[in-house]
């Protein structure tokens, strides 16, 4: 036996040194590979925000936002996608200190952790998960709160070619009485096609042509707020 | 102890749990290997050497219910050797010998392999070249050093060599590919000031 295997042997003896339970080395194991499983979980959440934020927001209209004032519609989505980065390169850092988790190349990783994100997203945002954590954010995160009005303020700068407002009547032959975020009070045409789903208190976007004595013909109309996916008619936040 | 020199290494490290003479046994078959392999990379005093090897098997014997059967016990040796290492160096900058350590015939492999790649000229001796060695490896990026060491001076494969370094083996052989070139542009730069 040579000097150094008698030091090591020895310090084992003399500090008491002993093998750790195999239960710690599973416990770790187990916490690897529920920690990734709650990144990729949050992913997914993270991912039904972009997915929420790309359907609701009515980039038709964007145009019309006068200035720099449309670059405000950019801000939610860039947030998420970050966010999403981040939980991203979170879920590969954790699975690469998994036991076997070295031998995957990182991009394949960071690939399946953003496809399974993406397929439980897209489930979240079917299932109003994502709209119920939007208001649930807006509800007790102050600084979440602020950041949408500004982004919804973006609206408030729109040119002549568009309106938006909350529908107070609803009259005849596709005619409609809207008030305007202005407190401006408009005389709507609309054409037969949008004219059946609307309800007073519809807040709605038109893009068309103004004319004379506060009147405005619709070419293109959606109700303002959640799209395709979202909230029903009549649910507000 | 005859009985335990026939058992294979993850034999051996079972009966350790039980029976200190197994890991005895184990700390006497990779005592000098692992010696050699800090020697090698971090150009450190014997005594340095033989305190990170003391280090290293203490880990190796409280970890011992960690080893996973899938993995060759001397790639695992040597992946807590590396990192014990790697975290001496970091620790003790200012107490490293920065000449590193290699002997005749570990730079006779090293340059034996490159040679054989045909890119180095006939010109450049292999004498030449084994001197220099020591001088390339160490001008070497920390990652290209320690792979052609693991490779061409311990004889690993890409499959142990990624198990040590916790690297994908498409990232394994990339780095080896990059630290050749590195190591041939360096040699013969080398060469052309010497001439």
């Amino acid at each position: 036996m040579s000097k150094l295997s008698k030091n090591i042997l020895k310090k084992i003896e003399a500090e008491n040194i002993k093998p750790r339970p195999k239960w710690q080395f599973i416990a770790m194991h187990v916490s690897l590979f529920a920690l990734f499983g709650l990144s990729i979980l949050l992913g997914s959440m993270v991912t039904g925000m972009i997915i929420r934020e790309i359907v609701m927001t009515a980039w038709e209209f964007a145009p019309h936002i006068k200035g720099v004032s449309s670059l405000l519609l950019l801000v939610m989505p860039l947030i998420w996608a970050a966010s999403l980065a981040l939980v991203t390169c979170l879920a590969y850092k954790i699975f690469s200190k998994t036991k076997k988790g070295y031998k995957y190349k990182p991009t394949r990783i960071l690939a399946i952790s953003i496809v399974i994100s993406i397929l439980l997203g897209a489930g979240a945002h079917y299932l109003q998960f994502s709209s119920f954590m939007d208001n649930v954010m807006s509800d007790h995160i102050p600084s979440y709160a602020g950041l949408r009005e500004k982004v919804e303020g973006a609206w408030d700068h729109t040119d002549e070619k568009m309106m938006m407002g909350e529908v107070i009547e609803l009259g005849e032959e596709g005619l409609i009485t809207v008030v305007n975020r202005q407190g401006e009070t408009w005389s709507v045409v609309l054409s037969p096609e949008y004219f059946e789903d609307i309800e007073i208190g519809d807040e709605l976007m038109m893009r068309g042509e103004r004319g004379e004595d506060q009147t405005f013909t619709a070419e293109k109309m959606r109700e303002h707020g959640p799209g395709p996916g979202g909230p029903q008619k009549g649910e507000r936040k | 102890m005859n009985r335990l020199r026939t058992k294979s290494d993850a034999k051996l490290v079972k009966l350790a749990l039980k029976k200190q003479d197994a890991f005895e046994e184990l700390v006497s078959r990779y005592e000098k290997r692992l010696f050699r392999y800090i020697r090698r990379f971090a150009g450190l005093q014997d005594q340095c050497v033989e305190d990170i090897l003391q280090e290293v098997f203490i880990k190796l014997y409280r970890n011992l219910n960690s080893f996973d059967t899938d993995l060759k016990f001397s790639s695992w040796a040597y992946r807590i050797t590396h990192n014990e290492t790697i975290s001496y160096i970091r620790k003790n900058k200012r107490n490293q010998n920065i000449s590193l350590e290699t002997d005749d015939e570990d730079a006779a492999n090293l340059i034996d392999f490159l040679k054989s790649e045909d890119d180095i000229p006939e010109e450049i001796s292999k004498k030449e070249l084994q001197s220099e060695v020591h001088e390339i490896l160490n001008r070497l990026p920390e990652n290209y050093k320690e792979i052609l060491i693991l490779r061409f001076m311990e004889d690993m494969e890409y499959s142990e060599i990624s198990d040590i370094l916790k690297k994908p083996m498409g990232t394994v052989a990339t780095l080896i590919n990059r630290a050749k070139a590195q190591f041939k542009t360096l040699a013969l730069k080398n060469h052309e000031q010497t001439q």
